[in-house]
């Protein structure tokens, strides 16, 4: 099943047996905590909400088109439900990022590549918190979860030359407020 | 989040599937979603088109534009008697639209701003070529008729009397002034002062269609300005040219 892409694993979900949607839970669990971790700056709460994701995702599996990708819209429904959650608690940038535990790598990354990650991570995530959730968004899409510009259109709703836009202007003041930190860049 | 954490997530949804605690959404709901979607787009838009040509319609029948030809004096007549009701209305259906089509992909995925813009020069677009069809007029004569009774709202017959504008019939030439009878055949005298402005060498005759601009005196009208109206018919006319009408004493305003 592991090779199995994302869209046709759906389909058998629908069509043939709603266990098999563990496998995506196994497939997104780690992608999405890490994601709505970023995005709200709360651990403890992305659980829950990563919980409350794929509740949601499974329920409105028939509302998927499986010619269009699955991970977008997976990562739509978590971009959506921790914007939801920063409304609720209006905490959108006071909260920080300093105790949390930033365990990226995943059973994928190289040793190489989970080092010079890790690196460029520690180094921006006393920055990152700082920066709005616009600029935030499109960043930690790009070059944590390693998504295109359309697929981060797709998800944020949003043009691919914007995401460029945001990707470029995020990066720019990011550097001035490590910069300001005095944190190497 | 650490390997236990995992399962435990994994474990804890899939025994909510397994109770029958979480359910699909029945697959019909997002077929009626789609399809309420669409026809909910196409609806604002048919609507939007119809409401835009209800007002440029009364716009034209009314005349509404007509009163700008006075210069500044006309453009209080000419917000009076704008349709603003159909307008907006067909605005408000234009909104609707909009908001429907930003639910879409396309949304973004083209610039939004143009494809409002395009969306806008559609609607009026259609408006207009509706509104010069002459379905109007067919219409309006049918409701008129009593056959389309359904359609009398939006084809009742306009008034052509405003605050500071009037149109109507002469029905009689006076001294210092005209008896005029508007659509809603309410009689009215049109005073003409020294003060009123005509056109050059205009005259006018019993059953002309006049337009004039000024201010209420009690039951008259005094005018500041006075043009001979009518649909496709020319505002002015020079002595000679006009069509041979019934006798009747012309008042000449060109001493």
């Amino acid at each position: 099943m592991k090779n199995v892409p994302d869209e046709e694993l759906v389909e058998k979900i629908r069509s043939e047996s709603n266990e098999l949607y563990a496998e995506i839970v196994r497939r997104y669990q780690q992608k999405l905590y890490r994601y709505l971790r970023y995005l709200t700056n709360r651990p403890d709460e992305a659980e829950d909400l990563l919980q409350d994701v794929f509740i949601k995702v499974y329920r409105n599996l028939f509302g998927f088109d499986t010619k269009r990708k699955f991970s977008s819209w997976i990562y739509r429904i978590a971009h959506n439900e921790g914007l939801n959650f920063l409304k609720k608690t209006a905490r959108k940038n006071q909260v920080s990022l300093e105790n949390a535990d930033f365990s990226l790598e995943s059973e994928d990354d190289s040793i190489e590549d989970t080092f010079s990650k890790k690196e460029i991570r520690g180094m921006v995530k006393e920055c990152l918190d700082k920066l709005e959730t616009k600029y935030r968004e499109p960043l930690v899409l790009y070059y944590f979860e390693d998504k295109s510009y359309r697929e981060i259109g797709d998800i944020l709703r949003i043009p691919p030359k914007t995401v460029g836009t945001f990707i470029f202007r995020g990066k720019r003041i990011l550097k001035g407020i490590c910069e300001k930190k005095e944190v190497t860049w | 989040m650490n390997q236990n954490k995992k399962v435990n997530l994994e474990a804890r949804i899939m025994k909510k599937i397994k109770g029958d605690k979480i359910n699909f959404r029945s697959k019909y709901i997002f077929l009626a979603q789609k399809l309420g979607l669409g026809g909910g787009f196409a609806l604002s838009l048919v609507l939007a088109i119809l409401f835009l040509n209800l007002a440029f319609f009364t716009m034209k029948a009314s005349g509404t534009l007509e009163f700008l030809s006075f210069g500044r004096i006309g453009i209080l007549a000419f917000l009076e008697s704008f349709p603003y009701h159909w307008t907006l209305t067909g605005l408000a259906f234009f909104v609707v639209a909009s908001i429907i089509l930003s639910r879409y992909d396309i949304s973004y995925k083209k610039p939004f701003k143009r494809l409002l813009a395009a969306l806008l020069l559609l609607i009026l677009a259609a408006g207009t070529v509706l509104a010069i069809s002459g379905i109007n007029e067919t219409i309006e004569e049918k409701v008129t008729q009593g056959k389309i009774s359904l359609l009398r709202p939006f084809y009742a017959r306009r008034g052509g009397v405003w605050k500071s504008g009037l149109v109507g019939k002469v029905i009689e030439i006076r001294t210092g002034g005209l008896v005029v009878e508007t659509r809603e055949t309410k009689k009215v005298l049109v005073e003409l002062t020294k003060n009123t402005i005509l056109p050059p060498e205009s005259d006018f005759e019993v059953g002309d269609r006049i337009r004039a601009v000024g201010e209420w005196d009690r039951e008259a009208f005094r005018a500041s300005a006075l043009r001979l109206a009518g649909r496709g018919r020319r505002l002015m006319r020079g002595p000679g040219r006009g069509k041979k009408r019934a006798a009747s004493p012309p008042m000449r305003t060109h001493q």
